[in-house]
């Protein structure tokens, strides 16, 4: 037997098991329990426990086969058996289902029957005690049942559902008959005896963990892995060195590292594609060039024609001498001829002309000179602006061919001088300057556009980066505990099969044993109960079941084998010693006709199975067959009847007869008759008549009384069933039932009773039967005959219960 | 001791109405009356083979016998015959029942109706001229 601290049924078991656990799972454990153990102010079956229930009173109205009268059973709340035996169809079944309905009802089981009410109202009252406590619980209509205690009404406590649904202390003929007809029926059946919620709870808060714990694992990976996906080009050279060998879950060094690579995201970029140098744009000029080139062109012509006039001047004046002599001498000018003050004022005049030639020539130098400048200045010289076009070429190919241009362009107005410029030169340089910066504004504009996309990109992977490291704190948690999780997944798994191991095996242990003592002279054997699938998946309940050593299949044909009679056998061994379990808190059985298609020595062996659970328990067994009363009888167990009876009067009425002594019942309803008749007699009927039918009823109680009693004391003689009927049917007379009586009980060591004072009691009511009184009889003479009768069947009846059971 | 009288059968139903109760209530009584009625048939048989018919013992053979009693055609010791073996079957349905031994206190309506016509049609049988 399992010791209770072993199994793990309740919350506060649960926490008192994980004591167990490593160090490291006991946070998460706690977390996940919560405060279950805490608000469990009554762990349900360690309350259970504790309770010992009985059953004390039943009533049932209008449920199913009951009519509108209410059925009443006062039960005696001792361990004992009742038998309440009555006919087919008298509502028997109706009253058990009433009393689970009450209980513990199971809907889907109440759906079959919910249609055929006799009586539209429904009331089903189920009393229970366990000695100090009364409580009845109420179940009117489709109305949940009520607990009543004392002054209060609630609700049917959890605690007594649990341990209602784990021992199912009421059981249905209808389900004796499908539990093994079909191999599923089994697992069914039991489920609720093996189940063990709290830890299923536990599993499901722990898977719930570790998916929680494999979702953010995925979840972070898959985040991380957006933004690795991200950094694509080479512009991302620090996220990408922050983002290597960097897993889902960072450390706090990579974490730095990645929050410096976002802060420096924008910086990144903007170094990455540098500006390019600006063009401006060709001045418009008042003057155009060409008009500055003639300009210059003419000035130089006016230059080179007072050059050419000064050389020749120059020329004359080396080739003739005496010229110059005579120049000097005559005061004659030796070019021009010129006398005196004409020459100078001549030669004035050619300075003049000529200092305004080349006066003209270098204004028009300077403007045409300033005009080259103002084309050309508007390219960028610098050594930083070529190396930038340099470094663009890395971003656009466009900018090696700019890069190329503007050489030549730079070239091309090196060679543009002023004393070679033309119009056609000129204008070359400006189309190739302007054919520059189109290019370049070109260049520029898809810079801007690589610019702007990769300064977006870049803000997409600083969010993505962001988001995955957002979540990070987050899921740190959850992924942290997927290691524990595991392990706790691992040690529930081992808890549930571990507890429903030890609550399946006294379960299988005692149903093994049960069998064998309903069948002790069959050969097909029940060699294994055993419980199968996983912790997660269905259960399954397969009976191993043996043949004259030949294994039975476990399946629907398999236990076709089994005849009704061993299948109902198979049922009731699974059930009694689930419902009779010491840790269950009813302490009684409600069997609702279990000895369906048994046959006399199984009805035996039943019998004295459920005396000895009654000797705990008390056992209340509805039945049509007298056989097990027979044999409880027969074997002084502590016993009581009642009958059912319907009242076929055009009502549906059920009648409750105490019948534990047939002579009894028979004087009762006999005394009850005479007792109103002699109140208020008016009839005309004679009292002789009236004695003979009233001694008639006491004969036949009498021998209804000595039938029982020699079926009880025959069997504790050890004399067959066989050779009793015979006894009973060769012994048709009182007197000489009385005389077997007196033999059956000598062979119980009782001796022979005297039963001689009554010789005259049996022949009146002999007479009597036959319709034959003493004239002029009185009341108190009728009244002392059944007084007699009464004294003798007491005499009969207490015989049995001087054996020594 | 001495043997007493026997009552009528008037008497003895008078007896039985008087019991307070409905049919339901003194179904067992009921089944004393039947059976009463059936023993009050086999007294009122006046056959030579039963020089001492005043106890109402072996009635089926008292009732097998009358079969045989003078007087009647073929036709009717075959009615005869039918209804006698229905009332001794009858008889001992009745005192099986009253002997207790049959299980089950109270006697099912159905078979006291069955009951209640076998006898009623005894007593037709031998209430012929």
């Amino acid at each position: 037997m399992w010791q209770r601290n072993e199994l793990v049924l309740t919350w506060a078991d649960a926490r008192r098991a994980a004591g167990s656990l490593p160090a490291s799972e006991q946070p998460l454990f706690r977390e996940i329990l919560g405060d279950e153990s805490c608000t469990e102010s009554t762990p349900a079956v360690a309350a259970a426990i504790d309770e010992q229930w009985f059953l004390a009173r039943v009533d049932v109205q209008g449920h199913v086969g009951i009519g509108e009268a209410t059925v009443s059973l006062d039960l005696t709340p001792v361990p004992g058996v009742t038998v309440i035996s009555a006919p087919n169809g008298t509502g028997k079944t109706s009253i058990v289902h009433g009393v689970r309905r009450c209980l513990g009802s199971d809907p889907r089981r109440d759906e079959v029957l919910e249609g055929n009410l006799h009586h539209e109202q429904r009331n089903i009252a189920v009393t229970i005690t366990d000695g100090p406590r009364v409580v009845c619980l109420r179940s009117s209509g489709a109305s949940p049942t009520e607990w009543h205690e004392a002054e209060a009404v609630g609700m049917i406590p959890e605690r007594w559902s649990q341990a209602y649904s784990r021992y199912q202390p009421v059981l249905l003929y209808p389900e004796i008959a499908e539990i093994i007809t079909e191999p599923g029926n089994l697992h069914e059946f039991l489920k609720g005896a093996i189940s063990v919620e709290v830890l299923q709870e536990l599993q499901r808060r722990i898977d719930a963990q570790r998916s929680a714990s494999r979702k953010a694992t995925a979840n972070l990976k898959e985040l991380r892995n957006a933004a690795a996906d991200l950094v694509v080009d080479d512009g991302y050279a620090t996220i990408r060195a922050a983002l290597a060998g960097c897993a889902e879950l960072p450390t706090a060094g990579e974490r730095l590292a990645l929050a410096e690579a976002i802060a420096d995201l924008s910086a990144q970029t903007s170094r990455a594609i540098p500006e390019i140098v600006e063009i401006g744009d060709v001045p418009e000029f008042e003057t155009t060039t060409s008009n500055l080139v003639e300009s210059l062109n003419e000035a130089k012509s006016g230059v080179l024609e007072g050059s050419e006039i000064l050389r020749d001047i120059l020329r004359k004046l080396g080739e003739n001498v005496d010229v110059l002599n005579d120049a000097r001498t005559a005061d004659r000018c030796p070019v021009c001829a010129a006398i005196g003050q004409d020459w100078h004022k001549v030669a004035r005049e050619q300075e003049v002309i000529l200092s305004r030639l080349l006066a003209a020539y270098d204004t028009a130098k300077e403007a045409l000179d300033a005009r080259l400048s103002a084309i050309v200045g508007v390219l960028p010289k610098t050594p930083e602006a070529l190396k930038t076009l340099a470094a663009l070429v890395d971003f656009a190919e466009e900018a090696k061919a700019l890069k190329s241009h503007w050489d030549l362009v730079l070239a091309s107005a090196a060679g543009v001088t002023i004393n070679d410029v033309t119009v056609a030169s000129i204008d070359a340089l400006v189309g190739g300057i302007n054919g520059l910066r189109a290019e370049r504004d070109a260049l520029a504009k898809k810079l801007d556009a690589l610019r702007t996309a990769q300064t977006g990109h870049g803000a997409r992977i600083a969010s993505a980066i962001r988001a995955w490291l957002d979540n990070v704190d987050a899921a740190k948690n959850e992924i942290s505990r997927r290691e524990p999780a595991d392990k706790l997944k691992n040690w529930v798994d081992g808890q549930i099969k571990q507890t429903r191991d030890l609550l399946f095996q006294p379960i299988a242990e005692g149903a093994k044993e049960i069998w064998t003592q309903l069948n002790p002279e069959s050969d097909l054997g029940l060699t294994s109960l055993d419980i199968g699938g996983g912790t997660q998946r269905q259960q399954k309940i397969l009976p191993g079941l043996e043949i004259g050593g030949v294994t039975v299949p476990s399946s629907a044909e398999g236990v076709r084998v089994l005849s009704t009679g061993q299948r109902n056998a198979l049922s009731l061994a699974t059930y009694l010693p689930r419902s009779a379990q010491l840790a269950s808190p009813f302490r009684f059985l409600v069997l609702d006709d279990p000895i369906q298609a048994f046959d006399g020595s199984r009805v035996n062996y039943l019998a004295v199975r459920l005396a000895e659970i009654a000797k705990r328990n008390q056992v209340v067994v509805f039945t049509h067959d007298e056989r097990l009363w027979n044999e409880l009888c027969a074997m002084s167990a502590n016993a009581r009847r009642v009958v059912l009876r319907r009242r076929a009067d055009g009502k549906s009425q059920v009648e409750v007869i105490e019948a534990t002594s047939a002579g009894d019942v028979l004087l009762g309803e006999l005394s009850r008759t005479l007792a109103v008749y002699e109140s208020g007699n008016d009839s005309g009927a004679t009292e002789e008549a009236v004695t003979a039918l009233s001694l008639a009823v006491c004969r036949q109680a009498l021998d209804a009384e000595l039938v029982q009693q020699l079926g009880i004391l025959g069997r504790r003689s050890g004399k067959a069933l066989d050779q009793i009927s015979a006894d009973i049917d060769t012994s048709s007379q009182t007197r000489d039932r009385l005389r077997v009586w007196s033999t059956y009980c000598s062979d119980c060591g009782l001796g022979e009773p005297d039963w001689s004072a009554y010789n005259v009691t049996v022949s009146a009511l002999n007479q009597a039967s036959h319709g034959q009184t003493p004239e002029g009889v009185t009341q108190d003479e009728r009244r002392q005959w059944i007084a007699d009768s009464s004294d003798l069947i007491r005499l009969v009846a207490d015989a049995s219960l001087r054996i020594p059971t | 001791m001495s043997i007493w009288p026997k009552q009528s059968v008037a008497a003895l139903e008078a007896g039985y109405d008087s019991l307070p109760g409905s049919e339901q209530d003194k179904l067992r009584l009921k089944a004393v009356i039947l059976r009463f009625r059936i023993e009050a048939v086999v007294l009122s048989i006046t056959i030579g083979v039963f020089t001492d018919n005043t106890w109402p013992n072996h009635v089926r053979h008292k009732l097998l016998v009358s079969v045989g009693a003078p007087g009647l055609s073929p036709d009717q010791r075959t009615d005869r015959l039918r209804i006698v073996r229905r009332g001794a079957s009858t008889y001992e349905s009745l005192c099986r029942l009253l002997h207790g031994d049959v299980s089950g206190l109270h006697p099912p309506l159905g078979d006291l109706a069955v009951w209640t016509r076998a006898v009623d049609e005894l007593e037709a049988e031998f209430a012929r001229p």
